[in-house]
C-alpha cells in the first residue's frame, strides 16, 4: 500500500471517528468499488482538465441522499485532490484500518446478488472458522460473478463463484 | 643419191653424164657423212643416252614415289584402322555411360516418386488431423456456449442464487 493511499485512509478514518459517522467508511468503500467498475465515471472524476469544483459537484450529485455527509465530504476531498483513481484503494485501506482497530480483518465479498443479514453472519462465522480470524464482511455486488461468492481476505482469495466453475469447465472442454 | 640414180640421164643411163659431179658429190657426201659419224652420231648417242638416263631417272623417281606412296598408304591404312578402333571404343564408352545414366535417372525418378507419395501422404494426414482438431474445437466451443447459456438461464432464479451462497457458506464451514 502506498504511503499516499495509507495517509488518505488514516485521515478519513480519523474524520469518520471524530464525527462519529459509523458506516461512513463503508459508504466510502462502496463508492470506491462502484468507481472501480465504471470506466466513464472514473475517467471523468480523474480528468485533470475538468475543474475540481465540477468533479466535486458530480460527487455531491451522485451521493445526495444516498450517503452520509461525512462520506460525501470524504469522497469529495479525495476527488478534489485529483486522487479519484486511488479512491478504490483508499476505500479498501480505510475499512481495513477500521476493522483492524476492532481486532478484525476485512473480508471483501463479491456476489451477483445481495446477501441477507443471516447469510452475512453465517458467512462471517464460517470465515472465522476457516481462517481463524475475526472478519468484517464488506459485500460488493458484481454481476460478473454470475452466482456464488468470491471472498478476499488480505492476499487470500476463496473463489466459489459460478464464473470460476464455468471457466474450469471451459478449460476442461479445451 | 637415189634420186640421182633414179634420174635418167640424157644418154639413157642412170648415172649422170658429168661424172665429176658424181665424184665431187660423193666426196662431199662422204665428208659430210664422216663428219656426221664423227660428231653427229656421238651427239645423238649422247642425247639418246641422256634421254635414256633421264627416262630411267624418272622411272626410278616414279618408283621411289610409288614406294613412298605405298608406305604412306600403309601408314594411313594403319592409322585408319586405329581410328576405327578408337571410334569403336568411344562409341562403346558412350553407350556404357548412356546405359549408366539411364539407370541412375531411373533410380532417381523412382526415389522422387516415392518421396512425393510420402510427402502427399503426410500432407493428407496433417490436413485430416487439422480438420479433426478444428472439429473438436468447434464442438468444444459449442459445448461451452451451451453450458454458459444453460448456467446463466438457471441463475436468473433468486432461489438458485441464494442456494449457491448457502452452499458456499456450508463448504467453508466443512
Amino acid at each position: 500500500m502506498s504511503d499516499t493511499i495509507d495517509a488518505y485512509a488514516e485521515a478519513l478514518l480519523a474524520v469518520v471517528r471524530a464525527e462519529g459517522a459509523a458506516g461512513a467508511d463503508d459508504e466510502i468503500f462502496r463508492f470506491g468499488q462502484a468507481l472501480e467498475g465504471n470506466d466513464e465515471l472514473r475517467n471523468t472524476l480523474s480528468d485533470p482538465y475538468v475543474p475540481a469544483t465540477t468533479r466535486q459537484q458530480i460527487v455531491e450529485d451522485l451521493l445526495e441522499g444516498k450517503a452520509s455527509h461525512v462520506a460525501r465530504a470524504g469522497v469529495s476531498l479525495v476527488v478534489g485532490a485529483g486522487r479519484a483513481d486511488d479512491l478504490p484503494a483508499i476505500g479498501r485501506a480505510l475499512v481495513a484500518k477500521g476493522a483492524a482497530a476492532g481486532g478484525k480483518e476485512v473480508a471483501e465479498v463479491r456476489s451477483a446478488v445481495a446477501l441477507t443479514d443471516d447469510q452475512k453472519s453465517r458467512l462471517a462465522a464460517s470465515l472465522k472458522q476457516a481462517t481463524g480470524k475475526d472478519v468484517e464482511i464488506k459485500v460488493t455486488l458484481d454481476p460478473s460473478v454470475l452466482g456464488g461468492v468470491v471472498t478476499t481476505i488480505g492476499d487470500t482469495v476463496i473463489d466459489g463463484s459460478v464464473r470460476s466453475r464455468l471457466a474450469q469447465v471451459k478449460t476442461h472442454l479445451g | 643419191m637415189i634420186g640421182i640414180l633414179a634420174a635418167e640421164g640424157p644418154n639413157g643411163n642412170f648415172i649422170p653424164g658429168d661424172i665429176n659431179e658424181f665424184y665431187w658429190g660423193s666426196a662431199a657426201f662422204g665428208i659430210i657423212f664422216v663428219i656426221f659419224l664423227w660428231k653427229g652420231v656421238p651427239a645423238i648417242s649422247n642425247l639418246m643416252k641422256a634421254r635414256t638416263a633421264r627416262i630411267e631417272d624418272e622411272i626410278a623417281a616414279a618408283a621411289a614415289q610409288k614406294a613412298a606412296a605405298e608406305d604412306q598408304l600403309a601408314t594411313l591404312s594403319g592409322q585408319l584402322g586405329d581410328a576405327d578402333a578408337e571410334a569403336a571404343k568411344i562409341i562403346a564408352d558412350a553407350r556404357e555411360q548412356a546405359a549408366k545414366l539411364e539407370a541412375d535417372l531411373l533410380v532417381r525418378a523412382e526415389a522422387d516418386v516415392a518421396e512425393t507419395k510420402e510427402r502427399s501422404r503426410i500432407e493428407i494426414q496433417a490436413q485430416r488431423d487439422q480438420a479433426l482438431a478444428d472439429l473438436r474445437a468447434a464442438v468444444a466451443h459449442q459445448a461451452r456456449v451451451a453450458a454458459d447459456a444453460v448456467v446463466r438461464q438457471n441463475l436468473d432464479d433468486a432461489g438458485t442464487q441464494s442456494a449457491l451462497i448457502d452452499d458456499y457458506i456450508s463448504q467453508l464451514s466443512a
